[in-house]
């Protein structure tokens, strides 16, 4: 009779490691909530509208007191809706942001941040020579964008890095907060020549 | 209706549960029963993706609430682009233009448009 009901124990504890188990490995497959993960260009949309607060500009950039901070995009739009949903209802340097399009750089001089799609890589030299000396802070995300003298360029990886030229920055007369400097990589100086 | 007291759990969870007690006495019997919940259990854990196959996404609205060090610390979803301009795409690519991709595909043009 007791071992009976020691061998009717045996399956009891047996159970509660197995159901463990299994419930591990139930909840190791739910989905982790808050995990963080962007889509590319939604997560390149937030950092333009950081870079707004970022950057420096000096005030001949604006035409006028009332005049808008405008963000611009040279080529393909690969933002979608994101760019234009971050920054709506947004300031910037206390006047609203902007978004326009332009398929043509010369017409983008008017731009604060100006991110110059890939749709643009063959005309990149002449693009980046044309704002040199311009307070436009140039923004791209194809490889060597701020080495061949882009000011801001995109590192995509697993992670978005920033890359920085300081001395096309400084051509520009425009500047970047020590704090987004100390986030970003250096880059060595290529500046193109108009 | 009165609703059933255990949640609803997808699986042999319960099964697993049932198997173990009509195992009964014997030791042979239980060790069967054990050889058997491994074999449930086991490829399981072999299969299972600890990473997350559908992470939660962050919208652009969330995004920009966001400070620099944690943009920066963001995983990337994927590096596909959006559509482009193709044409200006397939242009800078050297792909040539429109009539020469027609004389590339001459029968998959005749058969479009015999779909359409």
């Amino acid at each position: 009779m007791e071992n009976d009901s020691c061998e009717r124990a045996k399956p009891a504890s047996f159970l509660p490691p197995a159901l463990l188990l299994g419930l591990l490995v139930r909840i190791a497959a739910l989905p982790a909530s808050g995990q963080a993960t962007s889509r590319e260009y939604d997560l390149k949309a937030a950092f333009l509208y950081n870079f707004a607060t970022f950057g420096e500009w000096p005030a001949a950039a604006f035409a006028h007191e009332g005049s808008p901070f405008v963000i611009g995009v040279l080529g393909a739009d690969p933002f979608g809706a994101a760019l234009r949903d971050i920054v709506a209802g947004e300031r910037a340097k206390g006047r609203p942001i902007v978004i326009r399009h332009f398929d043509r750089a010369v017409e983008a001089r008017g731009c604060h941040i100006l991110f110059i799609s890939a749709s643009e890589t063959p005309r990149h030299r002449e693009i980046l020579a044309l704002f040199r000396d311009q307070p436009v802070l140039t923004v791209g995300d194809v490889p060597g964008f701020a080495e061949e003298g882009g000011r801001v360029g995109f590192v995509t990886a697993s992670r978005v890095g920033i890359q920085v030229n300081p001395v096309a920055l400084r051509a520009g007369n425009l500047a970047i907060s020590p704090k987004l400097l100390r986030l970003a990589d250096l880059v060595a100086v290529d500046i193109p020549s108009p | 209706m009165i609703p059933p007291f255990f949640p609803s759990v997808a699986g042999p969870f319960f099964s697993h549960v049932f198997a173990v007690r009509a195992a009964g006495k014997s030791p042979w019997r239980l060790l069967g029963t054990g050889a058997l919940l491994a074999g449930l259990f086991f490829p399981e854990i072999l299969r299972a993706d600890f990473t997350d196959p559908h992470p939660e996404l962050l919208p652009p609205l969330a995004l920009k609430r966001l400070s620099i060090e944690e943009l920066l610390s963001q995983q990337v979803m994927s590096v596909s682009r959006k559509p482009e301009n193709w044409a200006q795409a397939a242009s800078d690519a050297g792909i040539g233009s429109l009539p020469v991709r027609r004389e590339i595909a001459p029968s998959l043009q005749t058969e479009l448009r015999l779909q359409f």
